[in-house]
C-alpha cells in the first residue's frame, strides 16, 4: 500500500512539472501554429508523408523571412486517427499551447468533434485533407485547403463518362466518412449525366481479402468501375481483381476518383496487363511540389494529401503576415483574401474560399497507370 | 485559464474511464468474465442515448437511462446463449460481439449515420450554465462515479459479490452448494452493461460527437490495461488504474516539450510505454498497485 501510494504521488508530480514546461515554453519568440497528424493508427502510412510536407512549408516560410519577421513553428500532435486521442491533441494544443489556428486532420471522422469544439473556442482550425461536406455547416471558424467530396464525385464522374461513353457503372468505395460520401456524390452526378449505377460496394479498411467485395461489384454486369482506394487496400483489390479475371481496362475501364502515387506504386507488384487504369490525381501540373519534396526529403510525396498540408501551413503564414497578426479572428479574415497572393500546388492551385470557407474551385490532373507510374491523360 | 481547462478535461476524462473500468472490473475482477468486447456496452449506451436525444427529441435524462438500460440488455441477451461457456470462448464470443455493435453502427446508416457519426448531441442544461461548464460536466462525472462506486462497493460486499468470487476461484464448488451460476453470470454481465452504458452516454453528450471510430476494440484494451495496473477486483482499483493509464497516455504529449525527441517518435513511444506498463504490471506486480481485499473471518461460525 505504501509503496503504491509513493508511486502515485510521483506520478502526479511528473505530470505536474510537463505542464508547468508547457507553459513557460509558450513565452519562447516563434510563433506557433497546431498541426494535428496522424502518426500513428489505421492511416500512419500518410501520416510521416504530410508532416515532412508541413515542416517543408515551415522551412520555406521562414527562409523568406518568417511571419511579422519572427520565425514560424508547428506544434505536431498525433491524433492517432482515433477520435479521442485526436481531441486529447487539439484541447492540449488550443488549451496549453494557446495555438491561435489549427489545422491538418486527416479522417473526418476524427476532425468533426474537433471541429465542433475549435468553433467553440473561436479558434479556426484550416482543414487540410477532411472532406466530408458537413464542415461547412458547423462553423466560421471551420475552413478547408481541399474540396469537399460532391466536387470530387462530379470530377470523376464527368471524367468516366467522357472518357468510356459507358452507361453502366460499378462504384466501391470504403466505409468511411470519406468514402460513402464520395459514393453518394459519384452516384448523384452520375445519374446527372444519364449513366446508371447497377451496383455499390462499400468496403471495410484494413482487410486482407476483398474477393467477396469483388464478386459483388461485378456480379451485374457493369461496363466500368469507379472507386477510390488508400495504398494497402488498393494493391489488394487490384490482385484479387486480377486472379478472378476481373481486370481488364480495355473491356472495362476502371476509374480511381482520388489516385495517389502509392497506389500506383503497389501496382507495380501486378504484372504489367494492369496497367490502363485512370483516375484524377490532385497535384498540380507542373508537379514543382512533387520535385521540392523529392529534393528535401530523398523521396516522392507518397500521396496528394502531403500537398495539402504544404498549403494549408503555407497559407497559414502568408494570412498572418498580411494580417500582421496572430490574432484568430484576423488570420480567419485574411485567409478570405490568400488567392490574391498564393498558389497553391494541391487542386489546381486555385485557393480561393467561399462565403462559408470551403474551396470554391479545382482542377485535377487527368492520369492514365504504365508501369506503376501516373502519367498524363488526354480524353480524345 | 487555459491550463485549467485542459486539467479539468482530463479529469472528466479520468471519471468516464473510470466508470468504464469499473464495469468491466465487475466482470472480470470480480466474477472471473474474461470479457474482451466491454467497449460494446459503451458504444450501445452512446449511441441509444444520443440517437434518441438527437433523432426523437427525448430529454437528455431519459437517454442516458435508456442507454443504461440498452447496455443492460444487451448484457442479458449476451450472457444468455454464452452463460455455459468456459472462459476462453468467453472471450471470443465477447469480442465479436463487440465488434457487431460498432459494424451494425457503420452500416446502418438509416438509424446511426453510418461513419459520418451523429453530430451535434445537446448537453445537460448548456444554455444555463455557459463559462463554467467545463466544471459543471466533471462534478456530474465525479458525483456520478462517486455513486456508482458506492453501489458497486455494496454489491460487491454483500453475499451476491461473495458469490461472485466463487464462481471466479471455483465454479464447481459454488455449483455444488447449490447457486445457480449461470443466472449469476447473467445478472453480472447485466450490471456491467448498466453500468458501461452510462459511462458510454455520458461520453456521448460530452463529446457531442461520435463514430465508430471511437469504438475500437482497441478502447477494450486500454480498459483492460487499467484494471492491471490498478488491480484486480477493487473498485478503487480500477478508478486509480483509469488515472494512471489515462495520465501517462497523456502526459507523452508532454514530454516533447523537454526532452529533445521528435513528436513522430514521441507517438510511437506512448504506446510502447502503456504496454510495458502493463507487461511489467503482469511480470512483478500481478495484483495491481491496489491489491484485492481478502475479508478473513473468524474461526468460529
Amino acid at each position: 500500500m505504501k509503496k503504491s501510494l509513493v508511486f502515485i504521488i510521483s506520478v502526479t508530480l511528473l505530470i505536474s512539472s510537463f505542464m508547468s514546461f508547457g507553459t513557460m515554453a509558450n513565452e519562447g519568440k516563434p510563433i506557433k501554429i497546431g498541426l494535428l497528424v496522424p502518426m500513428t493508427g489505421t492511416q500512419a502510412v500518410f501520416g510521416q508523408d504530410m508532416l515532412a510536407a508541413a515542416k517543408l512549408a515551415v522551412e520555406e516560410t521562414n527562409e523568406a523571412g518568417g511571419v511579422m519577421g519572427r520565425p514560424l513553428e508547428l506544434i505536431v500532435e498525433d491524433t492517432e486517427t482515433r477520435p479521442s486521442p485526436g481531441m486529447n491533441a487539439a484541447k492540449k494544443l488550443i488549451e496549453v499551447n494557446d495555438v491561435p489556428i489549427l489545422t491538418g486532420g486527416f479522417s473526418s471522422g476524427v476532425s468533426m468533434p474537433i471541429a465542433e469544439y475549435a468553433q467553440k473556442q473561436g479558434v479556426p482550425y484550416l482543414l487540410a485533407v477532411p472532406t466530408s461536406p458537413d464542415f461547412r455547416h458547423v462553423g466560421k471558424n471551420i475552413l478547408s485547403v481541399t474540396v469537399v467530396d460532391t466536387f470530387k464525385g462530379k470530377a470523376v464522374a464527368d471524367f468516366a463518362v467522357e472518357d468510356s461513353g459507358k452507361d453502366e457503372y460499378a462504384l466501391m468505395f470504403m466505409n468511411n466518412a470519406f468514402g460513402q460520401k464520395l459514393m453518394e456524390a459519384t452516384e448523384d452526378s452520375l445519374e446527372e449525366l444519364g449513366a446508371e449505377v447497377v451496383t455499390k460496394v462499400s468496403y471495410e479498411l484494413g482487410k486482407v481479402d476483398y474477393k467477396a467485395e469483388l464478386r459483388r461489384l461485378f456480379k451485374n454486369d457493369p461496363e466500368a468501375v469507379i472507386g477510390t482506394w488508400y495504398s494497402k487496400e488498393g494493391l489488394v483489390t487490384i490482385k484479387q481483381a486480377y486472379q478472378l479475371g476481373l481486370v481488364n481496362p480495355g473491356e472495362v475501364p476502371w476509374y480511381v476518383a482520388e489516385v495517389t502515387t502509392s497506389f500506383a506504386d503497389a501496382l507495380k507488384e501486378v504484372p504489367e496487363a494492369l496497367t490502363g487504369i485512370k483516375g484524377l490525381d490532385p497535384l498540380e501540373p507542373k508537379q514543382l511540389f512533387s520535385k521540392k519534396f523529392e529534393e528535401k526529403t530523398g523521396d516522392k510525396p507518397v500521396t496528394a494529401f502531403a500537398a495539402q498540408y504544404y498549403d494549408a501551413v503555407r497559407m497559414i503564414a502568408m494570412a498572418m503576415n498580411f494580417a500582421n497578426s496572430t490574432e484568430p479572428e484576423a488570420v480567419r479574415k485574411a485567409l478570405f483574401n490568400i488567392d490574391d497572393w498564393y498558389r497553391g500546388v494541391s487542386y489546381g492551385g486555385d485557393k480561393r474560399f467561399d462565403e462559408d470557407g470551403m474551396q470554391a474551385h479545382a482542377a485535377f490532373r487527368k492520369v492514365i497507370i504504365e508501369d506503376g507510374e501516373l502519367v498524363d491523360y488526354k480524353v480524345d | 485559464m487555459p491550463i485549467a481547462n485542459f486539467t479539468i478535461y482530463l479529469f472528466t476524462m479520468f471519471g468516464i474511464y473510470a466508470l468504464f473500468a469499473m464495469s468491466l472490473n465487475l466482470q472480470v475482477g470480480y466474477a472471473g468474465l474474461v470479457n474482451f468486447g466491454q467497449v460494446a456496452f459503451f458504444a450501445l449506451g452512446a449511441y441509444t442515448s444520443a440517437l434518441l436525444v438527437v433523432k426523437a427529441g427525448l430529454p437528455i435524462a431519459v437517454g442516458i437511462i435508456a442507454g443504461m438500460l440498452a447496455s443492460g440488455f444487451f448484457g442479458c441477451l449476451l450472457a444468455w446463449p454464452t452463460k455455459s461457456l468456459k472462459s476462453d470462448y468467453w472471450a471470443i464470443t465477447t469480442l465479436a460481439a463487440g465488434e457487431v455493435i460498432r459494424l451494425f453502427a457503420l452500416n446502418e446508416k438509416w438509424l446511426t449515420e453510418g461513419p459520418f457519426g451523429v453530430m451535434n448531441i445537446p448537453q445537460p442544461l448548456e444554455g444555463l450554465i455557459d463559462k463554467y461548464y467545463n466544471i459543471f460536466y466533471f462534478i456530474f462525472v465525479l458525483i456520478v462515479v462517486a455513486v456508482v462506486y458506492m453501489l458497486l462497493s455494496m454489491l460487491t460486499d454483500s453475499p451476491f459479490g461473495r458469490n461472485l468470487k466463487a464462481i471466479r476461484d471455483a465454479e464447481d464448488l459454488s455449483k455444488s452448494l447449490g447457486k445457480n451460476t449461470q443466472k449469476i453470470k447473467v445478472q453480472v454481465m447485466a450490471i456491467g452493461g448498466l453500468v458501461a452504458g452510462l459511462a458510454g452516454a455520458i461520453f456521448a453528450h460530452y463529446m457531442v460527437y461520435i463514430s465508430p471510430e471511437n469504438f475500437r476494440p482497441l478502447e477494450t484494451f486500454l480498459i483492460w490495461g487499467m484494471i492491471i495496473v490498478g488491480g484486480r477486483a477493487n473498485n478503487r482499483g480500477a478508478i486509480l488504474g483509469a488515472v494512471v493509464i489515462q495520465t501517462f497516455y497523456v502526459s507523452t504529449r508532454f514530454v516533447g516539450n523537454y526532452v529533445p525527441i521528435g513528436s513522430d517518435l514521441m507517438s510511437a513511444a506512448r504506446m510502447i510505454v502503456i504496454g510495458l506498463l502493463m507487461v511489467s504490471f503482469l511480470i512483478f506486480r500481478p495484483e495491481g498497485l491496489l491489491r484485492e481485499r481478502k475479508k478473513t473471518y473468524p474461526d468460529e461460525v
